[in-house]
């Protein structure tokens, strides 16, 4: 993550230049939208909410703090609107059916029924403790910058990080994830 | 049941947080306990699950500048007061107005300084006020009276001036004994400035209050009383000389004539 490029765009953006806004959406719909996906499990409206996302980015980007990361500022928006949209409760159905995942490309080495044990195990999870395991996993993200995106201290991301996991943990020896062999 | 501090050190493990000392030590102590080797397989396993999931592609870019199109916000930057105020001053419309309005008060300086020139008016010394004694704006200052008075039992000289603001008295005063000058005047007239000792021996004293002055007076001794001018009225001071409580001279000066 290059953030003095994205203060720079971002100050482009501020000074009316919408291709730099083009840019950043270029950057990061992609990491935007797969972080949303994995905690809905809804292809559709973690497209929906992507774009709400970035709405939102270019309307509080007047507020936006440059001594802050861009990326850290960007996530943290998409996760607290993903946890509202998860608590509203408009996705209720959907997360409940455990065996019931949207479709994704076959990586050829992980067992489709292990996948779906996992993120079925995953959307178990609370959806602050689901977003800290992606961003650690899936987004490898160090203490400090996980600290950064949920305006944790790094003794709190941790700690909470360890309750996920193990929380995880017993939820994927529940759903026999680990019964492969 | 496995210590926790065990678990957390399989985490920092994953993480790839252990040195390669402490990563050995783990692995030998998990060896020797199947329980906590299962329990860091499986751990690990669900690490690497993750971090084997690929990221979907999504194209929403056009959805996204096709709304914000739509709104007529334009974003712009929240700053500190001192941000602000910065961003005013060095602003070039700040500037123009700045330099319009310099501009204008330049004008009119110049205009004004152009104006004295012209009319060739130049201050007198006798409208600045205040002197000293032997000064040169004293000797510009309009003369009220010179008085002598001369007896065997004083002699005393005075020089008055005055200008729009300052009366000026030159008081000599000798006697051989004791004589007492008194002077007063009306108080909406003048105020008393200053009383001065220039020359002055040590049997000698001198006191004032607002409107009233007196020297007790032995031997030679120079005095300058100075009184703010209040008004351009003429306006008597007046002088009178005992000796014993017995008057030996009295007169006055009018201040302000012309």
């Amino acid at each position: 993550m290059i953030t003095e490029d994205d203060n720079k765009l971002v100050r482009e953006v501020l000074e009316g230049k919408i291709s730099s806004f083009e840019l950043l959406i270029d950057k990061y719909q992609k990491p935007v939208y797969n972080l949303v996906f994995k905690m809905t499990g809804d292809e559709e409206q973690a497209k929906d909410l992507t774009q709400d996302v970035f709405i939102k980015v270019y309307e509080k980007l007047g507020s936006f703090n440059f001594k802050h990361k861009f990326f850290s500022w960007i996530y943290r928006i998409a996760i607290n609107d993903t946890i509202s949209f998860l608590k509203s409760g408009r996705i209720f159905e959907r997360l409940s059916d455990l065996g019931e995942l949207q479709d994704e490309p076959s990586t050829g080495k992980i067992r489709e029924d292990q996948r779906t044990k996992l993120h079925a195990a995953l959307r178990q999870l609370k959806p602050d403790s689901r977003s800290i395991i992606l961003l650690k996993y899936f987004f490898e993200m160090s203490y400090v910058e996980i600290g950064e995106v949920m305006k944790m201290e790094e003794k709190t991301v941790k700690s909470r990080l360890f309750m996920a996991r193990e929380k995880l943990n017993s939820l994927l020896i529940q759903n026999n994830f680990f019964d492969h062999d | 049941m496995i210590d926790p501090k065990i678990i957390r050190k399989i985490y920092r493990d994953i993480d790839g947080d252990l040195n390669p000392g402490e990563h050995e030590e783990l692995m030998n102590w998990l060896e020797s306990a199947p329980e906590a080797k299962k329990m860091y397989t499986d751990r690990k396993e669900t690490a690497e699950k993750f971090r084997e999931e690929k990221f979907l592609e999504v194209d929403v870019k056009q959805q996204i500048l096709n709304k914000i199109k739509m709104e007529n916000f334009i974003p712009t930057e929240k700053l500190s007061i001192s941000e602000r105020m910065s961003r005013i001053f060095f602003s070039p419309r700040f500037k123009i107005g700045f330099a319009f309005v310099l501009g204008i008060f330049l004008g009119i300086f110049v205009i004004s300084l152009l104006g004295q020139a012209k009319s060739g008016k130049k201050l007198k010394q006798q409208d600045i006020a205040g002197t000293m004694w032997d000064t040169r704006s004293y000797d510009e200052m309009k003369t009220a009276d010179n008085i002598l008075y001369e007896s065997p039992m004083a002699k005393a000289t005075f020089n008055v001036k005055y200008s729009s603001k300052v009366v000026e008295m030159h008081i000599d005063l000798y006697s051989l004994y004791p004589v007492k000058l008194a002077i007063n005047f009306d108080p909406n007239a003048f105020m008393t400035f200053n009383v001065q000792n220039m020359n002055m021996n040590a049997q000698t004293s001198a006191m004032s209050s607002y409107n009233y002055i007196q020297i007790n007076n032995v031997g030679q001794n120079q005095f300058v009383v100075l009184l703010y001018n209040k008004n351009s009225l003429p306006n008597k001071v007046n002088f009178s000389i005992f000796q014993n409580e017995i008057p030996l001279y009295a007169n006055s000066v009018v201040i302000n004539k012309e």
